[in-house]
Order: structure tokens, then C-alpha cells, then sequence
């Protein structure tokens, strides 16, 4: 090969690159903004979500759609695998969302709509996505909620106490056609916390390879629970980052905070 | 890092996966070709039974490897089994739905 020659691969090896570089970044901020919506107005309390991805753009995802009765139905997921593939398929499951909320009466239902929607696509692809669907009533106080595979929420009572909640455990969106999600509910009380989460958070490590593990969120939580919700948002990010001493993270971390 | 360990138990037409340590998205490609070339193996006999004593940790994208296992199942006409799962484990399996598709695919329910 010529120098000459070289010297032309090179320069279409460059330009690829910042074209890649430019279209990853433009992503990201498509991501962003997406994840990064209008708040819903509520009737009271407050809600807030925040997702952290662990390279420029990844899989975690959260979304609010407010009901016509007042109601918030709220989501959040984690689709499998990381980057840009994970991305693209957590734009899938966003609009599945959006349009299941749109026409299904509870969480339950939402997320059979949602596995309906997404099953071949995933199944084809060899992907799956664990969502928690929860919908927050703040007349009758009521969080109804419903799990495809995702952890459930982690309560913290105005009297800061752990609420221990009933189970509600359905399959991941993607794993089996014509799943039915059982759904279970708790009544909250004012200045409850609800702190919607994915695994990210709790797996979070160190440079020891030590987890950050649920019971210090737990505990983090409780200590902070009578903060706002973008307060404890922060708390919750800064306390990662001390726990992994700036360590880059394998994984995306999401939250979502229902302020009661 | 990621080792299997594959063996034959010839005459109870068990072939085992032995997984020892990290099962993510770091480890896969390796991970899928060395199960792809045992469904091969098996073609529709037998049972493979996936070993996790020696998993140390396992991400999403290791839990669609398994599961892609569970599929290939029913496409080759294989049965599957799991051994050594510890209760962290257990606990992702259980949480995510893994155990459930199982038992739906090896009852042909899927």
C-alpha cells in the first residue's frame, strides 16, 4: 500500500468516526430529552425521575402519563443488555407504554397490552425488558401496582417505617405471549415516600467489588424520606458516588420519587 | 472472566454446562458460541444441565443467554435443568420470571 493510499484510509477512518461520534451524541440528547419530559401536574405530593446511564446512552427508562381522572400512571424499565441496542429498544417499550396507558384501565392491564405489543419484537430479537407499572390515585390514596420482573418499590411511611408490600409478580415483558400481571395495592398516607428503582442502583460497586445493596438504600432512604423528592434524588446519586468512590459503573441508574 | 466446563454423562444422556464466574455482556460471545455448539451435541435427546455453583455474577444480558437456552429447548427438543443456584441467584431468577419461563417451555406451555 502507497503512503498516499494510507494516508486516504485514514482520513475516511477519521471522518466515520466523528460521524459516529456526532450521531451517538445527538442520541444521547434525543434520550435525554425523551426521559426528560414535562413533570405532571399533580393534585398534590410530588414526582420526579431521574436516569443516570452508564455509558453515553443506555437501557433504563421512566416515564409519567397522567390519567383524565387525576390519576398518574407511572413506569419504569430496564432493558436488557447495555448502550445503544438497549436504547434503541427502550424507545420500543416507551411507546408501547404511551400507548397501552392510553387505553387500558389499571397497571395490569397496561402491561399485558405492553407484552402483547412488544413479544415478537423481542422474542426475535432476544431481548427482554423488566418494568414495574404503578398507578398513584391522590383521592382515594391508593398505589396500585404491577410487575413484569422488576423489583417493587421501596416504601418509606411518614413515621419513617419500611412498608412491607404485598407481591405482585409477573414476568418480564418479552419472556412468554399472553402473560396476565396480578397487581396488589397499598393505601399511602401524606408525606409518604414512594422510591421506584432500578438494579443499577443496588449493584452499583466499588473498587473492592463490594454491591451497594438494598439495605443501604434502604436505610439511606429512611434517613432522607421527609426531604423533597428532587432532594432525595440527589442524596440517593451523591451517595453512590461516595459509596463508589467515583468508579465507573457497569450498569444505568434510574429512579423514579412519588412524593406523597 | 468467564470458564465452562462442558461433560458428558453418557449414559443418563445428561451433558452438563458448568458456568464458573462473571456470566455479562463482557463474557457472552464466548458464552453463546460454546452452548450453541452443545445444542448441536444434543440435538433432540437428553437433558443439558446448567451448573451455576461457580457463577459469580450474572447481568441482563447473561439472564437472555439463559434464557435463549431455554428457548433453544424447545426448538432442538432438548430438556433443560438447572443446578447450584444460590439464593442471590435465585432471588434474580425468581424476581424476573426466569424460573416461570422454564417451567412454561418444558411444559410446552409456552
Amino acid at each position: 500500500m502507497t503512503s498516499r493510499q494510507e494516508l486516504t484510509q485514514n482520513g475516511a477512518a477519521t471522518s466515520v468516526d466523528k460521524t459516529l461520534e456526532r450521531e451517538i451524541q445527538l442520541a444521547k440528547k434525543i434520550q435525554y430529552k425523551l426521559l426528560n419530559g414535562k413533570k405532571p401536574t399533580m393534585l398534590s405530593g410530588e414526582i420526579s425521575g431521574l436516569s443516570v446511564p452508564a455509558r453515553n446512552i443506555g437501557g433504563d427508562y421512566f416515564d409519567f402519563y397522567p390519567l383524565q381522572d387525576g390519576r398518574i400512571r407511572i413506569i419504569i424499565g430496564d432493558v436488557m443488555g447495555k448502550g445503544i441496542p438497549a436504547a434503541m429498544l427502550m424507545i420500543l417499550a416507551r411507546g408501547a407504554f404511551r400507548s397501552a396507558a392510553e387505553h387500558t384501565a389499571n397497571p395490569s392491564e397496561t402491561l399485558t397490552a405492553m407484552n402483547n405489543a412488544l413479544y415478537d419484537d423481542f422474542r426475535q430479537l432476544g431481548s427482554f425488558v423488566t418494568v414495574l407499572c404503578a398507578d398513584w390515585d391522590p383521592i382515594s390514596m391508593k398505589l396500585t401496582y404491577a410487575s413484569a420482573g422488576h423489583s417493587l418499590p421501596i416504601i418509606v411511611r411518614a413515621t419513617k417505617e419500611l412498608a412491607d408490600l404485598p407481591t405482585a409478580k409477573g414476568i418480564m415483558l418479552g419472556g412468554l405471549s399472553k402473560q396476565t400481571y396480578p397487581q396488589s395495592e397499598m393505601v399511602l398516607a401524606k408525606e409518604d415516600l414512594v422510591f421506584f428503582y432500578t438494579d443499577g442502583i443496588v449493584e452499583a460497586q466499588n473498587s473492592g467489588k463490594d454491591a451497594y445493596r438494598l439495605e443501604r438504600l434502604q436505610r439511606l432512604l429512611v434517613e432522607a424520606s421527609s426531604r423533597q423528592a428532587a432532594d432525595i434524588e440527589r442524596i440517593v446519586v451523591d451517595d453512590i458516588h461516595a459509596f463508589t468512590e467515583g468508579m465507573a459503573q457497569k450498569d444505568d441508574i434510574t429512579m423514579v420519587v412519588l412524593k406523597v | 472472566v468467564l470458564s465452562l466446563t462442558v461433560s458428558n454423562d453418557i449414559q443418563n444422556e445428561r451433558t452438563y454446562i458448568r458456568i464458573q464466574g462473571v456470566l455479562d455482556i463482557s463474557t457472552i460471545d464466548t458464552f453463546k458460541e460454546q452452548t450453541l455448539q452443545t445444542y448441536e451435541q444434543l440435538g433432540s435427546h437428553g437433558t443439558l444441565v446448567v451448573d451455576y455453583s461457580g457463577l459469580e455474577f450474572i447481568d441482563s444480558t447473561g439472564i437472555g443467554a439463559i434464557l435463549e437456552i431455554i428457548y433453544a429447548s424447545k426448538e432442538y427438543g432438548f430438556s433443560v435443568s438447572f443446578e447450584g443456584i444460590s439464593e442471590e441467584i435465585a432471588e434474580i431468577f425468581e424476581t424476573i420470571g426466569v424460573m416461570r419461563v422454564l417451567e412454561a417451555i418444558i411444559g410446552n406451555d409456552a
